[in-house]
């Protein structure tokens, strides 16, 4: 099994996500961040360090601020077995 | 076979970090105590020597498992934070030892006497509750102590205020907990009757916790409700399969006998220890 640098096992169920760099591209801090997706500063801190996965309409709210779909900030490797 | 692609430090599980925050509090206790014999002028006993050296063993491997844990980058500023928390810890470990001592003392003296060992264990938890609660609350003071900080990035006025008032609701219900252990374990030793005084105390203490409970889960986001969400299960999960355990050993005839002080202190450290874990593995400390 291969593990990340989180040590969260790919395929487990486990995501991964692309929020930190999203945001140090859009030059916010956490703080900002928090406050204009109406959250805590500790849940993205969660969220970056793959703490928890955030509920689906916080992902959305992602997903439209950043103007990237949901399936590039959160990685899932899972696959259907054929 | 397990490969590792980063060679970044994995973080360290939630429940050796609750191991070192409980370990950190029994050892500056322990300092507190010491403090407070010398300052009272008592005497001490061979069993002093030994809380002593408990308290420098947990003090030198908690100091290098930290040194060893901390990145080197900012290094300073957590040995400067883990002083400044062993330090409000000895503080209120000596207050907190000194307080129980000179209220409860012949309390305990009567609980050891009548072997009333799961009220003495009550009054334990009822002092680590309210004296978590009190770090909380001392803690929320100082601005550096309140939030996870990510790298260098400054706390805001408004998210300062904002965690300051959910360790102020959180040691609030902690405290009301304590106070719920603590009330039932002295007022219940020795019911002859009813005692109408002590069930209002605790059904004002049961009213309190469960105010900020719902003041703390209207207020706070997501992130807190799936600490809770998942703190309750766990929970109920722990406590369901001790009831099935107990159940089924009576009825099978080997008549245990449960005390309902047991219950409540096995239920309150459950919930405890399953709070702060959950907690800790989601990022909140």
């Amino acid at each position: 099994m291969i593990r990340n640098a989180s040590g969260s096992a790919q395929g487990s169920g486990k995501l991964e996500n692309r929020l930190k760099e999203l945001r140090m591209a859009a030059a916010w801090s956490q703080g900002e961040l928090a406050l204009r997706l109406g959250v805590s500063r500790q849940t993205i801190n969660a969220v970056e360090t793959d703490k928890y996965d955030p509920s689906l309409p916080l992902a959305l709210r992602m997903s439209k601020l950043f103007g990237v779909p949901v399936d590039q900030i959160f990685i899932d490797h899972w696959a259907p077995k054929s | 076979m397990e490969q590792t692609i980063d060679a970044a430090r994995p973080p360290r599980p939630a429940i050796s970090k609750l191991a070192d925050f409980l370990l950190l509090l029994l050892a500056s206790g322990g300092v507190g105590y010491c403090i407070g014999k010398l300052m009272a002028g008592d005497d001490f006993e061979v069993g002093d020597g030994g809380i002593i050296l408990l308290s420098a063993a947990i003090f030198s491997l908690l100091a290098y498992r930290q040194l060893k844990a901390f990145p080197q980058a900012n290094r300073k500023q957590e040995v400067t934070r883990y002083a400044v928390q062993t330090g409000v810890g000895a503080i209120i470990g000596m207050a907190g030892m000194s307080a129980i001592i000179l209220l409860l003392g012949d309390t305990f003296e009567n609980m050891a006497e009548q072997a009333l060992y799961w009220n003495l264990a009550a009054i334990l938890l009822a002092a680590l509750y309210i004296l978590v609660a009190l770090v909380l609350m001392l803690l929320s003071a100082n601005k550096k102590m309140v939030a996870t900080k990510p790298g260098d990035e400054p706390l805001s006025d408004d998210e300062y205020k904002d965690t300051r008032t959910l360790f102020f609701w959180a040691a609030l219900g902690m405290l009301a907990y304590g106070l719920i252990l603590g009330i039932t374990a002295i007022y219940g030793k020795d019911a002859g009757g009813p005692n109408w005084f002590a069930l209002a105390t605790l059904c004002s203490a049961v009213a309190g916790q469960w105010t900020c409970s719902y003041i703390l889960w209207r207020r706070y986001d997501e992130l807190y409700r799936e600490v809770t969400r998942t703190a309750c299960a766990v929970s109920y999960v722990m406590v369901e399969i001790m009831i099935v355990v107990w159940a089924g050993l009576t009825l099978f005839g080997f008549s245990v006998r449960f005390d309902p002080m047991a219950v409540l202190v096995i239920m309150m450290t459950i919930s405890l220890v399953t709070t702060l874990t959950v907690s800790l593995r989601h990022g909140v400390r």
